[in-house]
């Protein structure tokens, strides 16, 4: 026999009760206000355990609305319950990992966690959003980007000149892409440039103010289209998107999410390209002015300019610091130049006189 | 050997018993299904959540229950989220359409789900409330309700915000005074002048002090809230108050600060254990109030739409 608290679903009075564990059920009894001993009967089908019941103290429910109450505060009472009705609801075994394993089941799962997270954050999340980011269409990837594109244009004043001539500057190239490409020179002060899906790409007239040659122009276009030509712009939308949402996941917060999906937009421009996809670009530039026999050396010139603003009173490009160090370039482009050992004529006129133009009213 | 027999001339407390281990596990268990499920499984998670928050809070002896289900929650979240896309849908769609006069109809439209989610949240949960059996009910009428809010926000907006402390007063004490705890109720009594004054002095008192009153005016304002509430049960009313202090809630804020900083955030459950046990703990109803004559009024309502939109669009529940 046990004792515990009765409460009938009717009044909020507690009746204090002698509990049995009986075959045919629980027997309740108790002295009721009219000072009559009272005995109640519940069907085991019919208990449910209040929730998060310990082996200190037990609640029981019984039936539908109005639900009677049991609290019992006897550390018995619980294996006692077990072994009289071993095979119903309220005897199965507590889920609650952590509650039966304390302290160290705490660290446990959060070292479980962290890895698990950290894991699927740096390994299954990337080659997801790279599946998805293959399969964005040339007319989605160019819908995007133009939306970017105006949305990013608000903080920049075009330099309607340079615009023009860096244009003719890339048609001269004789490139043939699915894209459409369109550049924008800004007034920036900063040596920077970018690239945003499906075809345009924005320049700082800062990085043109730097440069001397021709050629280091044509590398500067043939890095920033090769991101366009290898959907970097689009991959790392899908990896920072799955990224946003994924945490937001993890955190608990479906209301975030749903933000995130309504304003990410914006904040997407501030893009940053990891260093692989850095070094895919200088790849796809030096082959590009390979292929229309431009010397490559224009990209090492770019290089060293960078590395001179850098090293200059020149604000240093933001770029920088997620571009592979500048001395890796330049030794890979030393290297790609050795080993092809292709000498390259040095007529294109038509580009010098672009970029003398370009270079002529600074 | 009647033990709930409580006819003592000492107020009454609420105990809180949640320990932030416990909740971790809960919180990191919820995380992970929620993850694996994309989701669906949040209704099951705050189901979940909110067992173990009632199921260890103490009044007089006795536990709350939550008995409401994730079955139930996940009906709701169906029909809330399904209301939620419908509505980005239809924003995106101007967007795309260059349409943007027809935003403000739009945003009309999100405010005007708000006193509906809040009469059915307020519904659903006071109704799934059970203290020794006893359901916990919410008799507010939506038609009253709905003209109440619009009524308010409306004069919030021509009045610059200057009548949102009257707002909120208002709103509040609509919600508080349906509020019935089987055959007791709630009762709140204040005007927004009342709040306004608080408000004032606060947002003044911060500025001068440098943000360190910002604590007591907090104090104040929860203070505001629960100092005017009282209980009636019998025709007797029985004050319900609160020992919070600015002092205190500083302490606490200070150290859940450095909880979490030196957890790098892990620590999040200990300080809500601890924050929430701050405020209820706190609480006192006056001595006198029959914690055995509640009688059983309220019947079932398991419509969770407005909570799961509530929880959502994150307003929270007063």
């Amino acid at each position: 026999m046990y004792n515990g608290n009765y409460f009938d679903g009717k009044t909020s009075r507690g009746y204090a009760a002698d509990i049995d564990l009986n075959a045919d059920g629980l027997h309740i009894s108790f002295t009721d206000s009219d000072l009559k001993r009272v005995v109640i009967i519940w069907d085991v089908a019919q208990i449910h355990k209040g929730h998060f019941s310990n082996n200190q103290r037990v609640t029981l429910k019984y039936g539908e609305s109005p639900i009677q109450f049991l609290e019992l505060n006897d550390p018995q009472f619980f294996s006692a319950l077990a072994a009289a009705y071993p095979h119903i609801e309220f005897n199965e075994p507590s889920s609650e990992f952590i509650r039966s394993n304390g302290f160290k089941g705490i660290v446990a799962v959060t070292i479980g966690l962290v890895v698990l997270a950290v894991g699927s954050y740096f390994f299954v999340l990337p080659s997801v959003a790279e599946y998805f980011a293959t399969k964005m269409s040339v007319e989605m990837e160019v819908k995007l980007g133009d939306e970017m594109y105006e949305d990013v244009m608000k903080n920049y004043h075009i330099d309607q000149r340079l615009t023009k001539e860096a244009n003719e500057y890339w048609r001269a190239m004789h490139v043939k892409s699915p894209y459409l490409v369109n550049i924008t020179v800004v007034h920036e002060s900063e040596a920077n440039a970018f690239a945003l899906p499906g075809g345009q790409i924005i320049v700082y007239d800062g990085i043109i103010k730097e440069m001397t040659d021709y050629d280091e122009f044509a590398g500067l276009l043939g890095h920033e289209y090769s991101h366009i030509k290898l959907h970097h712009s689009a991959r790392m939308l899908c990896r920072n998107l799955a990224g946003y949402i994924f945490i937001s996941i993890l955190l608990n917060d479906a209301s975030g999410t749903l933000a995130i999906l309504a304003s990410n937009a914006n904040s997407l421009k501030e893009l940053s390209y990891s260093r692989q996809l850095e070094h895919q670009a200088d790849e796809g530039g030096y082959e590009l002015l390979q292929s229309k026999n431009i010397d490559p050396n224009g990209m090492m010139k770019l290089f060293e300019t960078l590395k001179k603003s850098h090293n200059s009173s020149v604000k240093v490009p933001e770029f920088i610091t997620t571009h592979p160090l500048t001395e890796e370039r330049i030794a890979y482009i030393q290297d790609r130049l050795k080993k092809d050992k292709v000498s390259y004529s040095d007529e294109h006129r038509d580009l010098q006189n672009i970029w003398k133009e370009m270079k002529s009213e600074d | 050997m009647d033990s709930t027999t409580t006819t003592t001339q000492e107020p009454l407390r609420l105990k809180f018993h949640a320990e932030g281990g416990t909740l971790f596990g809960i919180v990191i268990v919820n995380a992970l299904l929620t993850m694996f499920t994309l989701g669906l499984y949040y209704p099951w998670a705050r189901a979940k959540l909110l067992k173990y928050f009632y199921s260890e809070t103490e009044f007089a002896g006795s536990r709350f229950e939550f008995l409401g289900t994730g079955r139930e929650m996940f009906m709701g979240f169906i029909k809330a989220i399904g209301l939620l896309i419908l509505i980005y849908a239809v924003v995106i769609g101007i967007m795309a359409a260059h349409l943007y006069i027809l935003l403000l109809p739009i945003y009309l439209l999100i405010l005007a789900i708000i006193p509906f989610a809040i009469h059915g949240a307020l519904k659903y949960r006071l109704s799934r409330t059970v203290w020794r059996g006893i359901h916990f009910g919410y008799h507010g009428d939506l038609k009253e309700f709905a003209t109440l809010f619009f009524k308010n926000v409306g004069l919030t907006v021509v009045t610059l915000g200057f009548y949102g402390m009257w707002m909120s007063v208002n709103i509040h004490k609509y919600t508080q005074n349906n509020i019935r705890l089987g055959n007791a109720q709630v009762k709140f009594d204040a005007e927004g002048w009342d709040l306004f004054v608080i408000y004032i002095k606060g947002y003044f008192l911060t500025i001068i002090t440098l943000g360190i009153y910002a604590f007591w005016w907090i104090t104040d304002m929860h203070k505001f809230y629960i100092n005017h509430t009282t209980i009636v049960q019998d025709g007797n009313e029985y004050a319900v108050s609160t020992n919070m202090t600015g002092g205190g809630f500083f302490k606490l804020s200070i150290i859940n600060f450095f909880i979490i900083l030196f957890t790098l955030g892990i620590g999040i459950s200990w300080v809500r254990v601890r924050t929430m046990r701050f405020y209820i703990e706190n609480i006192e109803i006056a001595a006198g109030f029959d914690t055995n004559a509640l009688v059983q009024t309220e019947g079932d309502y398991k419509d969770a739409t407005g909570d799961d939109l509530l929880s959502m669009m994150d307003v929270p529940l007063a």
